[in-house]
C-alpha cells in the first residue's frame, strides 16, 4: 500500500480568458438572440462554452469543448417540446373550467417539472462531459438514468418531508453518484463528503450570516468551496489525487464587490468581465497534491451526442455539480 | 510555412512533438517519434477546429479523433482555410479578434436594436397578440375581475337599476354587452374592465349637472371597452416583461429592472394616447346618439375643478394627459359644433339616478 505523507500542493490549473473577447462574444450573442427571437440561444451557449473551456488549461494544455450549436439546437427543440406539452396540458385542464381537472393539471405539471430536474442533471452530465476533452482524451459519465431518477426522487422526497433539513445529505448523495460515475479516460473520481459535515457548515453559515447581517456569508462561501474541493478525489491507477482551495473570505469579498460594481455601472454589458474574473479567481485558488500522469491516461469513453439534458438544465437554470 | 506543434493519437494523452506545414489546403504533420511518420490531413475535412487567440486545437478522423495543437501564424492559416465561407464559423472567428472598433460598433448596434425592440417591436407584437384573444376570453377575464371588485365594494343597487335603463336608451356597438354599475364612493372616478363591465363612482355622478356629462363619461369608458384598451395594455406589458426577463433574467436582475422602468415610461405615453382616443370617440358616440357634445367639455371642466391639478412637469408621470390638454383637444373637434334637442327620456333617467345617490 502506498502511503504518501506531506505531499506538496501545486497550482496546475490556469484560466487565460481576456475581457474584451468575452464581452464582445456575449454582446454578439445577445444581438443574434434578439434578431432571431431567441432561436440563436443554442449557438450562443455553445460558443460561450467553447470559449470558456478553450481558455482553461491544466498542465499547460487547454481543454476543448466539442459541443456545437447544431447539436444543442436539436436538444433545445426537444426540451422546448417537453415544456410545451407540459404547459399545453396545464392550460387545457384550466380551460375545461372544472375544478377537479385544474387540480389534476396542476399536479401533473408540477410532477412533470420535478421529474425534468433529474433528467436535466443526468442528460447535462452525459452530454457536457462527453463533449469535453484534454489532449484528445474525453471525459464521460456512466450513470444510469433510472437509478439516478430513483435516487433523486427518494432523497429529494426525504428532503421535502424534512422541510430541507435533509438537504445537505441529499446533495452529498447526488454528488457521490455523479462523481462516482464520472470518468476522464481511465481516471476515476469519487466524492467523499459527509452530509453531516455539510449540514454543520450550512447551519453555522446561515446562523452567523444572519446575526452578522451578511458579513459572514463570505466565510460561508469559502467553507462551501473548501468542502467541495477537499472531498473530490481523482484516482489514477489506484493513486488518489487530492485537491484543496486557497480561497479566502477576503478574496471572495473583493471579487464579488468589484463584480457588482462592474455589472451595475455598465448596465450588464460588461458581465463578461465579471465572469472572467470569477473564473480566474476560482482557477488560481485550486491546488493539487499530484499531477495526473498523461502517459498513462488512456481513451475509454464512447462518443455521445444528445444535448437535450444540457438544454433542459439551461432552461431550468440548474448547475448542480 | 513551417511550425511546431504537439500531436495526440486519440488513444492516449501522451504527446508527440511534430513539425507542421500547410500546402495546397492540406496539413503535413511530421511526427518526431521513433518511426517519424508523416500524416496528411485535408483541412476541409477536419472534425473540429477551435481557435483561441493564436492557439488552435484541431481534431481529425473518426472517434477517438487525432488531435493537433499549435500556435502562431500556421494556426491562423489553418483556421482561415477551414472556416471557408461558412457564415456562423466566420462570425465565431470574428469574435475572437479583439478589435476595439468592432466591439464598440457592436455595443452601439446592440443598444440601438435593444431600444427599438423594447419600445416598438415588443409593444407592437403584444398588441397584435391581444387581437388574437377571443372576445369570450376577454369577457370572462373582465367578469372575474368585476365580481371580485363588486364583492369588496359598496354597490348602489337602486342607482344601478336606473343606470341600466339609462344605458338601454343609448345606441352602442353591440360587440360587447355593456354593463354599467354604480359604486357608492366619494371618489371622482370611473373605470372600464375588458369585456364590457364599467364602474362609475357615485361621487362623480353627484357632481354632474346634466345628463350630457354622464353620456360623455359612458362614451369615454365604452371606447376603452370597444377598442380593447385594457387588454392591449396588459399584452404590451406582458410581451415586454417576458422577453426582457428571458434575455436578461439569467444574467442580472439589475439590467432587466432598469429596462422595465424605461418601458413603463413608454407605457405612460401610450396610455395618454388611449385616453385622448377615448375622449374623441366618446364625443363621436354622443353625436351618434344625438346628445349635445358640449357635455364632454362640461365633464372635463368638472374633472378640472374637482381634480387636484398636477404641476405641468408632472404630466410626464401621469397616465392621463393633463385636463387642459384634454379640453383643448375637444375644443378642436369639429363635431363640437353639433347641436341637438334635449332628450327628455335620458334627462328623466339621469335625475332618477342622481336621486338614488
Amino acid at each position: 500500500m502506498e502511503i504518501i505523507h506531506n505531499r506538496e500542493f501545486k497550482k496546475l490549473l490556469k484560466f487565460n480568458g481576456d475581457h474584451s473577447t468575452l464581452v464582445g462574444l456575449r454582446i454578439l450573442n445577445n444581438v443574434l438572440k434578439v434578431i432571431t427571437l431567441g432561436l440563436y440561444y443554442p449557438w450562443a451557449r455553445a460558443s460561450v462554452l467553447q470559449y470558456m473551456y478553450g481558455e482553461a488549461e491544466y498542465l499547460e494544455t487547454r481543454f476543448v469543448f466539442h459541443g456545437t450549436g447544431k447539436e444543442m439546437f436539436r436538444g433545445f427543440i426537444k426540451a422546448l417540446a417537453i415544456f410545451l406539452v407540459l404547459y399545453g396540458f396545464l392550460f387545457f385542464c384550466i380551460f375545461t373550467k372544472q375544478p377537479m381537472m385544474a387540480v389534476v393539471g396542476g399536479i401533473v405539471f408540477y410532477i412533470g417539472i420535478l421529474l425534468l430536474v433529474p433528467l436535466a442533471i443526468h442528460g447535462s452530465q452525459r452530454y457536457r462531459l462527453s463533449r469535453t476533452s484534454w489532449r484528445g482524451i474525453h471525459f464521460g459519465y456512466r450513470g444510469d438514468l433510472k437509478e439516478f431518477v430513483k435516487l433523486f426522487i427518494g432523497h429529494g422526497l426525504l428532503s421535502m418531508l424534512t422541510l430541507g433539513i435533509y438537504g445537505p445529505w441529499f446533495r452529498v448523495k447526488m454528488k457521490e453518484y455523479i462523481y462516482g460515475n464520472m470518468r476522464f479516460g481511465n481516471i476515476e473520481f469519487k466524492f467523499t463528503g459527509k452530509g453531516g459535515d455539510l449540514f454543520l457548515i450550512r447551519l453555522k453559515g446561515i446562523f452567523l450570516s444572519i446575526i452578522t447581517l451578511g458579513i459572514y456569508s463570505f466565510w460561508f462561501l469559502k467553507e462551501l468551496v473548501e468542502f467541495e474541493l477537499k472531498n473530490i478525489k481523482i484516482i489514477q491507477d489506484g493513486v488518489e489525487i487530492n485537491m484543496r482551495s486557497t480561497l479566502s473570505a477576503g478574496k471572495i469579498f473583493g471579487m464579488v464587490f468589484v463584480n457588482y460594481l462592474i455589472v451595475i455601472f455598465t448596465l450588464g454589458l460588461a458581465t463578461g468581465v465579471a465572469i472572467n474574473r470569477i473564473m480566474r479567481v476560482a482557477f488560481e485558488n485550486i491546488e493539487f497534491d499530484l499531477p495526473i500522469n498523461p502517459d498513462k491516461l488512456m481513451q475509454t469513453e464512447d462518443e455521445y451526442k444528445d444535448a437535450t439534458g444540457d438544454d433542459l438544465a439551461g432552461m431550468l437554470d440548474i448547475d448542480f455539480a | 510555412m513551417d511550425s511546431t506543434g504537439v500531436y495526440n493519437d486519440g488513444f492516449s494523452a501522451r504527446q508527440i512533438n511534430c513539425t507542421i506545414s500547410v500546402t495546397n489546403g492540406h496539413l503535413h504533420i511530421y511526427l518526431q517519434n521513433e518511426t517519424r511518420d508523416l500524416l496528411i490531413w485535408d483541412l476541409k475535412n477536419l472534425k473540429s477546429c477551435h481557435l483561441n487567440g493564436s492557439h488552435i486545437i484541431i481534431k481529425y478522423g473518426e472517434y477517438p479523433h487525432h488531435t493537433l495543437e499549435c500556435n502562431g501564424e500556421v494556426a491562423k492559416e489553418i483556421y482561415r482555410i477551414w472556416s471557408g465561407n461558412h457564415f456562423i464559423r466566420k462570425a465565431e472567428g470574428l469574435t475572437f479578434s479583439s478589435k476595439r472598433v468592432m466591439v464598440i460598433s457592436l455595443i452601439v448596434l446592440f443598444i440601438a436594436l435593444g431600444v427599438f425592440t423594447l419600445f416598438y417591436v415588443l409593444p407592437w407584437a403584444g398588441e397584435k397578440a391581444a387581437n388574437l384573444i377571443p372576445i369570450s376570453t376577454e369577457v370572462q377575464l373582465g367578469e372575474s375581475i368585476g365580481e371580485m371588485y363588486a364583492k369588496e365594494s359598496d354597490m348602489n343597487d337602486s342607482a344601478n337599476y336606473y343606470m341600466h335603463q339609462f344605458v338601454k336608451q343609448l345606441e352602442l356597438d353591440d360587440t360587447y354587452k355593456i354593463d354599467v354599475k354604480v359604486v357608492q364612493s366619494e371618489d371622482i372616478n370611473a373605470f372600464a374592465l375588458p369585456g364590457g363591465k364599467i364602474f362609475v363612482y357615485s361621487g362623480i355622478i353627484e357632481k354632474m349637472e346634466n345628463y350630457e356629462e354622464l353620456v360623455a363619461l359612458l362614451g369615454h369608458e365604452v371606447t376603452h371597452v370597444l377598442n380593447r384598451h385594457s387588454l392591449k395594455n396588459i399584452c404590451r406589458s406582458a410581451a415586454t416583461s417576458i422577453v426582457v426577463a428571458s434575455l436578461f433574467g439569467d444574467v442580472t436582475g439589475i439590467g432587466a429592472g432598469i429596462l422595465s422602468q424605461a418601458e413603463q415610461f413608454k407605457q405612460l405615453d401610450y396610455s395618454r394616447d388611449l385616453e385622448t382616443e377615448a375622449d374623441n370617440n366618446g364625443l363621436q358616440i354622443m353625436v351618434e346618439n344625438k346628445v349635445n357634445p358640449q357635455g364632454m367639455l362640461d365633464l372635463l371642466r368638472l374633472l378640472k375643478e374637482e381634480g387636484t391639478e398636477m404641476p405641468k412637469f408632472m404630466k410626464y408621470l401621469s397616465t392621463h394627459p393633463d385636463t387642459d390638454s384634454r379640453i383643448s383637444n375637444i375644443l378642436n373637434n369639429p363635431e363640437l359644433k353639433n347641436e341637438f334637442p334635449e332628450n327628455e327620456k335620458l334627462k328623466e333617467l339621469f335625475i332618477k339616478v342622481k336621486g338614488c345617490i
